[in-house]
């Protein structure tokens, strides 16, 4: 055999070769002379940290600005001599002459109130009247005096506010006895006045003109940063986020470096790795300057030989610890601006710090900008009426932003489940190899080629997120958030919505001189009415069924009557100072001023944020460069989200600033205006029913079969009905829904039309829920059927689909991956109450291979099996992977009667009737049964395995070994039966295995993805088991007769 | 109606033909060499031994040509050891990525499921298609610049290319080669007056709608020797075999997928056709032996090699000893030409995933490729094989051909090393009324229509 190739010599010159060497520094920035230059850069981030300024006892707050220059130099700006402050109210008397007194007794009297920091020695360092009022409740705008307090630190302020506040201070010079001040805007972090008071909005371009800072020499730098620069607050030029055709281009993004990376860990059977044990084997990295599609590092740090990545750096560590450090020190060298992942936050960055502690390896956790500065994991819970309340670890790098993919797509769109593979699948329409934790370990334990390819994958999840992020746009459109509602954009996902409110609302009544009253936010249960519908009239509709919608309905409605804290009245003393035609009183029985006596601020903010809207609507149609488009429209979702959360914010009890009296008059309002809308049209129109209103749009049925004259009646009707409004309030006429389906209150179906050529989509409403505990294949059935219902319109087609369906379900003949019900495992089994299935099945899994079941934080995926009768739902949970390989018969009348009679009942009844609808749950179609006997059952152990006639079923006799006599006539008829079958099921089973090689990126390697989520996983399982039964009888007639 | 059949070129018909009423068919043994495509034991496991045992039986191969046309160059064993920008060759196995090739996971994806199903293509090729090599150590793209004609390539070749890696970490090739053709047992072709011959058809085609019932008549008609004149009956007296390369039965309605309710108890659709199938055999078995090979529509297994048709389907012609179901691919040896043919799976595969129009220049290129059936397993269906993959050329035959092409064609190809193989494309009867002559002296093949008017 000396023709074979000799492959020795490789390996020697393997390890000879050195990895790519690449210069993944930023490149050095140019000189810089202060007195000469300015610097202009967008900053990231905005922080603070303290510092005793020379010459002083105290530490002082300095404020921090991370961010990037045009030419990619990363920045650190820190701000001095900014002081926090706050307002109360001025009592009487108090005059110009009494601050500096008033300074030094209030100073004394919280330096004696300190709870903490007992050592310092200045607290309150200003008092100043100025004259302003207070945002809640018209008070006859009039501007009063105020006190601007301003203090040392943050901390003091809750230490004035409660001297203040709590009637024990006296003020010698004033009165008497103490007083108890009213204190506002106490609550306002720090940060943000800072922003709020600089005119600085998040993720904008700052500038610092020639000789108004000093740049810091190499040895003085705390930050890795490589322009460091001190400059007084009051320096600091911010300019708007907006583009004007002569100035500069504001609204451009800095070429900033985005790192995604992926960690691999050795796992150890049946147990989630925990980093106290279980070694991290694998990093690898990817990063992108944004504005950029190519990947310009990418790398993967492994434990232990790896082979060669043709295109990337491997990089290959002998022990755990040397993998740590140098990835540590990576981090710094890449300086990336923003770090994302997929679940980094929660499993990637604690776990490595979690790791290198464990190791000792000490010098690991400085991942931040700052030098000196460790790295830290705090634990936060946040809560949010919106995002719901969510436990999750945040691992402090300062100076860089974590932005986590999974969380943007957990606040960003409801899915059916968060795994990076059916996420990847979603959105980018790539499956993606999934291997278990055991095979992880088996791999790394391999050789240097089983190592290579555990990088392969561990990079390419390193590479989805950036996909993603790109994809959707995330990093521009939560740019755009950040500049348009002025908060920082690490804000976005640690933060609510509230804070973007604030922030605004702070900005507006700085330039109205208002003050904002600090609620002492309790959760109160006072409820006020919901937007009620007009009740639907069920039906399937197959004449058009125009749809007109309010735009923008409760931010018009509070712009149409300027509802806002400055314009309500409170009191009616107040009232009565007013002539009638000057307020109005709402349909809750509130009273607001006009804006004729004085316009809202919520109203003005609402305006700014439409108005802008508007014009980068505007500019988006004007724009061609794709990315410029992708910036405006991120722009005006954001504008638009952040209109409709001014609404929110005012009814929010437990929020900032509720005004119950603003939220429910505009709720209120909008019923009000449902229901006029109904009367006005079916008076206008005679004949027309509307036959459902939900919160901001009718449906009206004109009773007109033609397409176009139906568009063109809404139309008018829209314009009509707007005619009867209060501007800015409009109108819209949006879509024909055609036919359309409704079926209850927020649940309907129907085809979309906008133009009359063809339909834009098919719209469905509330029927099929994301919820997981939905099968697929309930999905799949009603889908289909509301495709054939509405699409083709064909009723026919649609029962007969169903009930095919059924039929399948009941012959066994459905995909088990259409069965499949997955839930997370998230506590141990005594962490819940009651017995649930999922739960039930990983313990019983875990009896059976500890390897291979779930762990904890896993997702549990389970069919539902027959088992004796009456055995509750949790004992006849089982892996759909067992179901397969040992033939256990599915529950199909559970899937019948609990997964798809509720939703199939629900849009047949409409159509059919109800008796007609039930029908569809029994007839002919539900007779044909095929019963699978299971091979594991101990009854089957026992029996004598007779072999039956496979054309009739009959117990063969001796001598006879594929048909009975009675069948053997017909034996070409039997064998193409079963032959057929066998063709289907090879080429299914050749389709499907040769679809995981192309997925998988290689066809000599096995398959190993063990993807849940992945439409083929149980597929191909399913098809390979069928084609060897199947084979197996299709040869029982090769002793019929040979050639 | 009146036949009429084409008229055979001059050298095939007798010069001096005298009248003999007892005409007697030539006989001529046979022996059958297909053993390797008898697949006995089955189990079905994925693909990956599969590549491995092709590559592994082909990398020598290849590698014997490769070092014959570049003894000074530089050679890596392994894609992992190409070292940057060092001038090398290599070998792998061709993965040709496709935007357009079908996937089941596009087909199963939800969110397309009500879209108009892709227009149906006769091609599936693109101008981003790209083609990877691909070891047991790793994977590597080839620069599709420098003329390399990743057009004429499909999946699943084991070949070797000269170049280096460029600065993106494609691999851009200089040149590349092929296993070509391998050894050939010595047959000189000779020029022979009446030597026998053999009929090559494919594509009967019996379904519900078959139209040429007529012309079919018409051939077994000849070819039983009932029709004709006497000079023709005294040609196809020396046809001394007929072999059926594939698709006795056209496309059939799928009824496995329809719900059971409705199909209990219906039969398979081949049933009926099964039965004219089986009169017509018999018709011609009882007159010149027969070797049935089973094609893509048949009823016999999907997954190449394609095994014999049942006997059970054909009652009346399987008692005949001169009747006999073959696989498919199907190689035999006669009067010393080595035969190999397919019922035309691959070379219409190929056709598919590659820009190539000519029938025969795919048919030569997988002689070249040393590999019956290269686009399969990716699509193709194949017996998973862990063992060896039978359909590596290993040999070279005489005769090489195809069925169900859409036209007749044939050549003569040279090999390398003086190896002469006449290339056959077998026409779709059913579209073409047309079978295969090859005189087993010269191995020319000519084609004969049955045209009813």
């Amino acid at each position: 055999q000396d023709k074979e190739v000799h492959e020795s010599d490789f390996t020697a010159e393997l390890a000879n070769e050195t990895a790519v060497v690449r210069n993944i520094r930023r490149a050095p920035p140019p000189p810089l002379d202060p007195q000469r230059d300015g610097i202009v850069f967008q900053q990231l981030e905005i922080d603070h940290y303290f510092k005793t300024p020379p010459g002083k006892t105290d530490q002082e707050p300095i404020l921090r600005m991370f961010g990037v220059n045009d030419s990619g130099n990363s920045v650190l700006c820190h701000v001095h001599n900014f002081y926090p402050f706050f307002y109360a109210r001025a009592p009487p008397g108090f005059e110009v002459s009494h601050c500096s007194d008033f300074m030094k007794e209030l100073n004394k009297a919280v330096l004696e109130n300190l709870r903490s920091n007992k050592d310092a020695t200045t607290a309150v360092v200003g008092v100043e009247i100025l004259h302003k009022e207070s945002i809640y409740g018209y008070t006859g705008n009039i501007k009063r005096p105020f006190l601007r307090i301003t203090v040392v630190q943050h901390k003091f302020i809750g230490t004035c506010r409660r001297v203040l506040q709590d009637g024990n201070f006296l003020f010698a010079p004033l009165s008497k006895t103490p007083l108890a001040y009213e204190v506002f805007e106490t609550n306002l972090e720090y940060n943000l006045r800072f922003m709020v008071e600089t005119d600085v909005v998040g993720c904008n371009w700052v500038e610092l003109k020639p000789g108004s800072y000093k740049v810091r020499a190499e040895s003085d730098k705390a930050s890795y940063c490589q322009i460091e620069i001190d400059v007084d607050w009051d320096c600091i030029v911010s300019h708007a986020p907006e583009q004007s055709d002569d100035g500069p281009d504001w609204l451009r993004v800095a070429p900033f470096r985005i790192l995604s990376f992926d960690i691999e860990c050795m796992g150890r059977k049946g147990v989630f790795p925990e980093p106290e044990v279980d070694s991290v084997i694998q990093i690898a990295n990817m990063v992108q300057v944004q504005g950029q599609s190519k990947m310009f590092i990418r790398n993967v740090f492994t434990l232990d030989s790896c082979a060669n990545i043709v295109g990337s750096d491997v990089r290959s560590f002998k022990t755990e610890e040397e993998l740590l450090r140098a990835w540590a020190k990576f981090i710094v060298e890449v300086d990336p601006d923003i770090i994302t992942g997929y679940n980094i936050s929660n499993f990637d960055l604690p776990y490595l710090m979690n790791r290198a502690k464990a190791l000792k390896v000490d010098d690991f956790p400085y991942l931040g900008r700052m030098r000196h500065t460790k790295s830290r994991i705090i634990e936060t819970k946040f809560s949010s009426k919106a995002y719901g309340t969510r436990e999750s670890k945040v691992t402090t790098m300062e100076g860089r932003l974590t932005f986590d993919v999974l969380q943007v797509l957990q606040r960003d769109y409801k899915l059916r489940s968060y795994t990076l593979n059916s996420v990847a699948a979603h959105f980018l329409g790539e499956q993606k190899e999934d291997v278990q934790h055991s095979i992880i370990s088996d791999l790394q334990r391999g050789n240097e080629q089983t190592r290579r390819r555990l990088a392969v994958y561990c990079m390419k999840d390193a590479v989805l997120p950036l996909r993603l992020l790109s994809k959707l746009m995330c990093i521009v459109n939560y740019m755009e958030m950040a500049r348009v509602t002025g908060v920082p954009f690490s804000y976005l996902l640690s933060r609510g919505q509230q804070i973007k409110v604030i922030s605004q609302l702070m900005r507006r009544a700085k330039m109205q001189d208002l003050v904002i009253p600090v609620h002492d936010s309790q959760g109160s249960d006072e409820q006020y009415e919901g937007a009620i519908v007009i009740q639907p009239k069920r039906g399937f509709y197959e004449e058009p069924i125009a749809t007109l919608d309010f735009s923008s309905l409760y931010p018009s409605i509070m712009q149409a009557h300027n509802l806002c804290y400055t314009t309500l009245l409170q009191r009616k003393d107040e009232r009565e100072k007013l002539a009638p035609d000057q307020y109005i009183k709402t349909p809750t029985g509130d009273y607001f001023v006009k804006s004729s006596v004085r316009k809202g601020v919520l109203p003005q903010i609402l305006e700014d944020l439409l108005a802008a809207r508007k014009r980068a609507k505007a500019d988006l149609k004007k724009e061609k460069d794709a990315f410029k488009r992708a910036v405006l429209d991120g722009r005006q979702l954001a504008l638009k989200i952040s209109a409709n959360s001014v609404y929110g914010f005012t009814g929010a009890t437990v929020g900032k600033l509720p005004c119950l009296q603003i939220s429910s008059s505009v709720t209120a309002f909008g019923r009000q205006m449902i229901e006029q809308t109904k009367s006005l049209v079916e008076e206008h129109y005679p004949g027309s029913t509307v036959i459902y209103g939900d919160t901001d749009s009718v449906m009206i049925d004109f009773h007109e079969p033609d397409l176009a004259k139906v568009m063109k009646m809404a139309q008018e009707a829209a314009v009509y009905v707007t005619s009867q409004f209060v501007r800015p309030i409009n109108l819209e006429f949006e879509k024909v829904y055609y036919p359309y389906l409704l079926i209850n209150k927020k649940r309907y179906a129907g085809l979309y039309w906008t133009k009359l050529d063809k339909y834009d989509k098919m719209d469905a409403k509330g029927i099929v829920t994301v919820r997981r505990d939905n099968c697929p294949l309930v999905v799949t059935l009603i889908s289909t059927c509301l495709h054939k219902l509405l699409i083709e319109k064909d009723k026919k087609a649609a029962i007969e689909y169903a009930k095919e369906t059924i039929s399948d379900l009941l012959c066994n003949r459905i995909d088990i991956s259409q069965l499949v019900i997955t839930k997370a495992l998230s506590k141990t089994k005594e962490g819940y109450a009651n017995k649930q299935a999922h739960v039930e099945l990983a313990e019983r899994m875990r009896k059976r291979d500890a390897g291979s079941a779930p762990a904890m934080g896993d997702r549990v995926a389970y069919v539902i099996i027959q088992s004796h009768k009456d055995a509750p739902a949790y004992e006849k949970s089982e892996d759909p992977i067992y179901v397969l390989e040992h033939k256990i018969p599915i529950d199909t009348s559970y899937y019948l009667e609990n997964q798809l009679a509720r939703p199939l009942l629900s849009i047949f009844e409409p159509i059919l009737g109800e008796t007609q609808a039930k029908s569809m749950l029994s007839g002919a179609h539900t007779r044909t049964i095929v019963k699978v006997a299971r091979s594991d059952s101990g009854l089957m152990k026992f029996a004598m395995k007779q072999e039956t006639c496979i054309g009739c079923r009959a117990l063969l006799r001796k001598g006879e070994k594929t048909l009975c006599a009675a069948c053997s006539k017909d034996s070409s008829r039997y064998y193409q039966k079963e032959l057929s079958k066998l063709v289907s099921l090879e080429e299914r089973f050749n389709r499907l295995w040769s679809q995981c090689q192309r997925c998988q990126g290689s066809v000599i390697q096995d398959v190993i993805c063990t993807s849940k989520d992945c439409p083929i996983f149980y597929m191909r399982k399913k098809a390979q088991k069928d084609l060897s039964d199947q084979d197996k009888l299709v040869r029982r007639f090769e002793g019929l007769q040979a050639w | 109606a009146k036949s009429f059949l084409s008229a055979p070129p001059e050298s095939a018909l007798a010069h001096n033909p005298v009248f003999d009423p007892q005409l007697e068919r030539v006989e001529l043994p046979v022996t059958n060499t297909s053993e390797r495509f008898l697949v006995k034991e089955r189990h079905f496991v994925q693909y990956s031994s599969l590549y491995f045992r092709r590559l592994r039986t082909m990398r020598q191969m290849v590698a014997e040509r490769a070092l014959a046309k570049w003894p000074a160059e530089k050679h890596r064993a392994e894609i992992l050891a190409i070292n940057g920008t060092e001038r090398c060759w290599f070998i792998g196995t061709t993965f040709k990525s496709m935007k357009l090739k079908p996937s089941i996971l596009e087909e199963l994806d939800a969110r397309r499921q009500y879209e108009a199903p892709p227009p149906s293509r006769s091609k599936y090729t693109d101008e981003s298609d790209e083609l990877i090599l691909e070891d047991e150590t790793g994977r590597v793209q080839i620069s599709v610049g420098n003329d390399f004609p990743v057009g004429d390539l499909v999946s699943g070749i084991v070949m070797a290319v000269l170049g280096a890696e460029g600065d993106d970490g494609e691999f851009c090739v200089d040149d590349f080669c092929f296993a070509g053709l391998q050894e050939q047992i010595a047959r000189p072709l000779r020029a022979e007056p009446n030597a026998p011959m053999i009929v090559l058809v494919s594509g009967i085609e019996f379904s519900d709608s078959t139209t040429n019932l007529l012309s079919l008549q018409m051939f077994a008609d000849w070819i039983t020797g009932q029709a004709g004149s006497d000079m023709e009956q005294q040609l196809v007296s020396r046809i001394t075999r007929v072999v059926i390369a594939g698709n006795l039965l056209g496309t059939l309605e799928d009824t496995t997928q329809q719900a059971l309710y409705k199909t209990k108890n219906e039969d398979a659709e081949s049933v009926k056709h099964m039965k004219e199938v089986d009169d017509f055999l018999e018709q011609l078995a009882n007159s010149v032996p027969c070797d049935v090979m089973p094609g893509d529509n048949d009823p016999a297994n999907h997954l190449l090699p394609q095994q014999p048709l049942h006997p059970c389907m054909f009652p009346q012609s399987a008692c005949l000893s001169t009747l006999k179901g073959v696989t498919n691919p199907y190689e035999f040896t006669i009067d010393g030409a080595s035969f190999l043919g397919t019922s035309g799976q691959g070379i219409s595969d190929i056709f598919k995933y590659s820009v190539g129009e000519d029938r025969l220049a795919t048919l030569e290129n997988t002689l070249k490729w040393a590999h019956l059936f290269p686009t399969a397993p990716d699509t193709l269906g194949m017996y998973p094989f862990q063992d060896n993959d039978p359909f590596v050329l290993n040999k070279c035959p005489h005769v090489y051909f195809a069925g169900n092409q859409p036209s007749f064609a044939a050549k003569m190809v040279t090999g390398q090393d003086g190896q002469q193989v006449r290339l056959i494309s077998v026409p779709r009867f059913s579209k073409t009324s047309t079978v295969v002559l090859v005189d087993l002296a010269s191995l020319e093949a000519f084609p004969v229509s049955f045209a009813a008017f």
